[in-house]
């Protein structure tokens, strides 16, 4: 797009060479003063042509940028190549030279253009290397130099320098009043300035490869102005200036005018695969973006200082800061007020700036209020981040001076596709969100309802701010309705302040919203690492998020996870649940497509650390074990694609048999491998008759060899938890119990009591009374000895009193420390 | 009354700054061109040449700038200054220069301690002189804190925290009102400042801490924490420069060589943060190691070297000193200093590092 003014045809770019002037103005993102001195040129000089250190791919829709928004902005620019979402901000605030460079030099009718790389090519990050990206790579001599200068001028940090330098440079005049003309000398003081720093910055370093490349593409940009037009004004930032001086001549001399054509921005790949749109950013944003991610620390100040002058940004920094303390309780009198700034007032004297800058105000007030010993040098002495150990109260003020609020998008600019996409299934399955609230009930049961909860569950997984699931019911379902498998779900929703930007966000996931969730759940699913719970948690919001066919890519993100899990329990846990699923689906969907593979990964690793168990271990770790093992008999039926079902029943026989198990474990191995057929005497099966009755005898028989007062309750507790029929169906188990108990002193049998009573508290009430009887016939018991033996003996009231006593009793071990994170046994 | 400072022909162990730098002060006084703040000898912009070096002046002190500048601010205003910090971290020096280039004189100290009465903070009588004339001004003795307040000048206090909080609090009245009462003399019985009148106090943060201290007081003092030095090359210098000072005035002459300096500062440094330098994390000692302990490290290995083998001491000398002079007796610190050799000083390439390792069986078991 070509804002105002026409082009000289080629005839007349030889002759405009000769006479063609380009200024370079260095900046400092987000500078007022530099903002003002690029404000001041196109006014004075009114250039033909502005050239905007900005991606160039933004160019065709630079009229986007010219709507009427209420700033901070940020252009937001992502790629997403393989899979790998990367994603840039570069926020954009009212004095930020870039965007007065741009709106003024539209207003002028120069041509406006961005003449940098487009961000997605260099500038993305994933948000991996956002966290630990702290410094510039590659800048050697920029640190070098910098830190000389604050040394000489005795500053801090490379924040206090530039304000010393620069901001405190008196302004004559707010910045959109028009000087008379008191004001020049001090912009040419300005300019001068600012051409020695970045010129002494730079020096004649080449930069790194990245820097090379930015700067050829800009170079190009500007050697094509120049053949265009008389007066070039280039804004870029103040690193590149020197260079850029130094380049676009060189590119002239190198080739005929005629060959220079308007650059080209590179294209990605894959259309869909980068983007670049504006988002509403807040000011807190743009404060935690500061240093080198192009954001910077306290925003507001420096707003104030545009828009009012430094004295009166002093003033209301002062202001504001009091106010905030005090509303946060900081005990802040009246004669702490006046030291403050007195002392504000004293720095910025000792200091020589005409009135107290960000850095005297901020100091003055870690001089007056804070009386204790320190920690950390303060948050802006030093390139630090802001860190637990700094004082409350710094912290405190530093958020007064970054600013509340957000900026505001003008309606009519473009959105990325995911948006359209969202509002367009929104519409096609009735609902239309707005800026109220809206509380919407919806059942997995109706046919109508699933695509509007999917909708939902796409938009929570993309972290939306505005779909916020409240709870999920199941009203009349059966008790034992898994939590996860309730129908009804209970939403809010609303276009709040998070909507637009989320979503403009999320666009560097997908184009469309299905395809957007779909990798930011693959994303968490890897990121779930070596927890089972997170690994179950996404897999359960795939399915309701209706993301069916993940399947084998989701099993094989959680890989690596999985290669770190240690905790059997925790795993046994989600293998419970996931099958549990597998099995009867979800509300009529099969979820045995994409839960299979990730089933399968799971059952290998639940083998492998079952194999590694040895010695008893905690009562929590035998229950992991005997949990463990039971997966494997929900998932054996399942015969899942991929699960050697022999190979676990070998394994679970082979665990049952070695002595060197714990005995729980061995007697859930030894139930599950007794319930699906993998006893007896090996591969050459008989007849059905002589393999059960063998499997039979060598339950028997590893039941005998269990020590009766040490084992033989934990090996109980675990052959119950799947196999009850042994006992209740034939006499062999219960008279082999029967033989080790009678065998039993007093005290040998109330060490051994809580894990019998553990293992037969799997039985049932009807199945109890088969054991009486069989206990009865062994016993040779008459009818009304056999009602005795199930009765209470003492009644109901003794049982009551007991239960209550033992309550009492593990409250106390409780209390004294000797039941650490206790689990009663069921 | 003469001040008790030694003047610059007299031989003594240790003159203070004054008399140290004595030229320097001269020399910017001639060719201060910036405001004095009443009372002063020197502009603000002086007295930070004077300690962070500049102007011909060489730098005695490392610290942020922005240290100096609020401290000067501080005294030049109502408030006293209180230096707070780690032991070790200087904070006393700091004061000394900063009364030696404010006032000339650095020597009006009060050392508080537990012992330290309200008598050594305000006045006491020659009881002589009591007995015989009555309270008179001549049988006053004035404590350095009440001269102070007639010249107009700094005085230092010294590890106030130290001093019960009773006895801290009897400052209370002096700073705010700048007037010292003496209710025992008929007449002439109230002592005002002068101009340039103020008071420097230090506080270590490992014994007491400032937590007892009253928040009256705390309101009568601006806190500056001074931190241990950020830079490793500058703290490198300053211990080379240190020891070499202290060296000279053993007369002995030989200097520690810089590998073995670099072993034992980086070792300090990464003991005292619990960050070694390719950033990863160790930990660190409870007990402290200060740049202040690594010159005395610096200089025991030195003269050990010196004197029991002839050569200028070896980065294994350094465990020993070590183990004595930073863990002191605390076992888990000593655990601490041989996890840290064994398991990083080990993969630490150079033969410095290899005898810095190899002399672990040296800490006590």
């Amino acid at each position: 797009m070509r804002h105002g003014i026409c082009y000289p045809n080629d005839a007349v770019i030889a002759r405009n060479l000769l006479v063609t002037e380009v200024r370079v103005i260095g900046v400092r993102h987000h500078s007022p003063a530099c903002a003002r001195l690029v404000r001041r040129t196109i006014a004075a000089w009114q250039p033909q042509a502005v050239l905007i250190e900005g991606p160039s791919d933004f160019n065709p829709r630079l009229a986007e940028l010219l709507l009427d928004h209420q700033l901070p902005l940020a252009l937001y620019s992502y790629a997403n190549e393989d899979g790998l979402p990367a994603r840039c901000w570069f926020p954009l605030l009212d004095h930020s030279p870039e965007w007065i460079a741009l709106r003024d030099g539209h207003a002028s009718g120069a041509a406006v253009r961005f003449i940098d790389l487009p961000h997605w090519r260099y500038r993305t990050l994933s948000d991996d290397e956002h966290r630990r990206t702290v410094a510039r790579p590659d800048r050697s001599r920029y640190a070098e130099v910098s830190a000389l200068l604050c040394q000489r001028f005795g500053c801090d940090s490379d924040e206090a320098l530039w304000d010393h330098l620069f901001e405190s440079v008196e302004s004559v005049e707010p910045n959109n009043v028009a000087p008379e003309d008191g004001g020049q000398t001090s912009y040419d003081e300005l300019a001068r300035r600012l051409d020695l720093y970045f010129a002494e910055l730079r020096g004649d370093e080449p930069g790194s490869a990245q820097d090379q490349a930015r700067e050829a593409q800009m170079a190009q940009w500007i050697g094509w102005a120049a053949t265009q037009h008389e007066r070039v004004l280039v804004v870029c930032g103040g690193w590149h200036k020197p260079a850029l001086e130094r380049a676009w001549p060189r590119l002239i001399d190198a080739s005929t005018a005629s060959d220079i054509t308007e650059p080209t921005a590179p294209q990605p790949a894959d259309e869909r695969a980068a983007g670049c749109y504006l988002v509403p950013f807040a000011y807190r944003q743009v404060d935690a973006l500061g240093g080198y991610a192009a954001g910077m620390a306290s925003p507001m100040y420096y707003q104030w200082i545009w828009q009012h002058g430094a004295a009166a940004a002093a003033r209301r920094a002062t202001s504001a800061l009091v106010q905030r303390l005090r509303a946060k309780q900081v005990a802040l009198s009246t004669a702490d007020f006046i030291a403050f700034e007195q002392a504000a007032a004293g720095l910025a004297r000792l200091r020589g700036h005409a009135v107290p800058l960000r850095i005297d105000l901020l100091d003055a007030l870690q001089s007056t209020l804070l009386k204790e010993a320190q920690d950390l040098p303060p948050p802006w002495s030093v390139p630090s981040l802001l860190h637990p150990l700094h004082h409350p109260v710094l912290r405190e003020a530093l958020l007064a001076l970054t600013g509340e609020g957000s900026g505001q998008l003008h309606g009519d600019t473009p959105l990325p596709q995911l948006l359209h996409d969202v509002l367009a299934r929104c519409r096609a399955c009735g609902i239309s969100p707005s800026r109220e609230t809206q509380a919407l009930v919806l059942d997995r049961r109706r046919n109508e309802d699933t695509p509007r909860a999917r909708l939902l569950w796409q938009l929570q997984v993309l972290g939306v701010g505005g779909a916020r699931l409240l709870e999920t019911k199941a009203p009349h379902a059966a008790r034992g309705l898994a939590p996860e498998l309730r129908f009804e779900e209970h939403w809010q929703l609303k276009q709040d302040e998070r909507w637009f930007p989320d979503l403009i966000e999320a666009a560097v996931h997908g184009a469309t919203l299905e395809a957007a969730a779909r990798q930011c759940l693959l994303l968490k699913l890897e990121a779930a690492g070596d927890d089972p719970a997170a690994l179950t948690q996404g897999l359960l919001q795939a399915m309701r998020a209706g993301l069916t066919e993940l399947g084998d890519e989701a099993a094989a993100r959680l890989d690596r996870g999985l290669a770190h899990c240690h905790d059997h329990g925790a795993l046994a846990a989600a293998a419970q649940l996931l099958a549990q699923l597998c099995q009867a689906g979800f509300w009529g969907e099969d979820a045995r497509g994409q839960l299979e593979a990730t089933l399968v990964r799971i059952a290998d690793r639940l083998l492998w650390l079952l194999e590694g168990r040895a010695g008893p271990g905690s009562p929590q770790q035998m229950q992991a074990d005997v949990q463990a093992v039971a997966v494997f008999d929900r998932l054996l039926p399942l015969a899942l694609e991929g699960l050697d079902g022999g190979f676990v029943r070998e394994t679970l026989a082979r665990l049952a048999r070695s002595a060197a198990m714990p005995p729980a474990l061995r007697g859930a191995a030894l139930g599950v491998a007794f319930v699906h057929e993998a006893l007896g005497s090996g591969n050459s099966a008989p007849a059905p008759g002589a393999a059960a009755a063998s499997a039979q005898a060598e339950v028997l028989s590893i039941a005998r060899s269990m020590p009766p007062r040490d084992a033989l309750g934990d090996f109980l507790f675990g052959l119950f938890s799947c196999a009850r029929a042994l006992a209740t169906e034939s006499g062999a188990i219960v008279q082999a119990v029967q033989a080790a108990l009678s065998g039993m002193g007093d005290e040998d049998f109330l060490v051994a009591l809580p894990q019998l009573r553990a293992a037969f508290g799997w039985f049932p009430p009807r199945e109890r009374g088969q054991l009486a009887a069989l206990i009865a016939r062994h016993l040779g018991l008459d009818r009304g000895h056999e009602q005795q033996l199930l009765a209470l003996r003492g009644g109901v009231g003794a049982l009551l009193n007991g239960r209550r006593i033992e309550a009492q009793a593990l409250a106390w071990a409780h209390e004294l420390g000797l039941l650490p994170g206790t689990e009663t046994a069921p | 009354m003469n001040t008790s400072t030694p003047s610059s022909n007299t031989r003594v162990q240790r003159p203070p700054a004054e008399v140290l730098y004595a030229d320097e002060l001269a020399r910017l006084a001639k060719n201060d061109s910036g405001p004095v703040p009443p009372g002063w000898r020197l502009s603000m912009r002086s007295v930070i040449s004077f300690i962070a070096g500049g102007n011909g002046c060489r730098r005695k002190f490392v610290c942020a700038p922005s240290l100096l500048e609020r401290a000067m601010v501080t005294l030049a205003s109502n408030r006293a200054l209180l230096l707070v910090g780690e032991p070790g971290t200087a904070k006393s020096l700091l004061s000394e220069l900063l009364a030696a280039a404010i006032c000339g004189s650095s020597t009006l100290t009060i050392q508080g301690s537990a012992a330290t009465t309200e008598d050594q903070i305000k006045y006491g009588w020659n009881y002589a002189l009591l007995l015989n004339d009555g309270p008179s001004p001549r049988a006053l003795v004035a404590s350095p804190l009440l001269r102070a307040m007639r010249e107009g000048r700094l005085v230092r206090f010294e590890e106030i925290t130290r001093c019960p909080p009773e006895v801290q609090d009897g400052l209370l009245s002096i700073l705010s009102e700048r007037l010292l009462m003496v209710p025992e003399l008929a007449e002439d019985n109230a002592v005002f400042a002068a101009p340039g009148f103020n008071l420097v106090a230090t506080a270590n943060t490992r014994d007491r801490g400032v937590n007892e201290m009253s928040a009256a007081l705390k309101r009568r003092f601006a806190f500056e924490t001074v931190f241990p030095i950020a830079d490793h090359d500058e703290e490198l210098a300053l211990v080379q420069s240190e020891v070499a000072r202290l060296l000279a005035q053993d007369g002995v002459p030989v200097q520690p060589s810089p590998e073995v300096l670099e072993v034992l500062v980086t070792a300090f440094r990464e003991l005292r943060t619990g960050i070694d330098r390719e950033g990863q994390a160790s930990e660190r000692l409870s007990t402290v190691v200060s740049t202040a302990e690594a010159v005395s490290v610096a200089h025991a290995v030195t003269l050990r070297g010196h004197y029991l083998r002839g050569d200028a001491g070896q980065a294994g000398d350094i465990v020993e000193a070590l183990a004595g002079a930073a863990a002191k007796d605390n076992a888990e610190d000593l655990k601490k200093i041989r996890r840290y050799i064994e398991q990083r000083a080990s993969r630490r390439k150079g033969e410095h590092w290899r005898a810095f390792h190899a002399a672990r069986h040296l800490l006590p078991e």
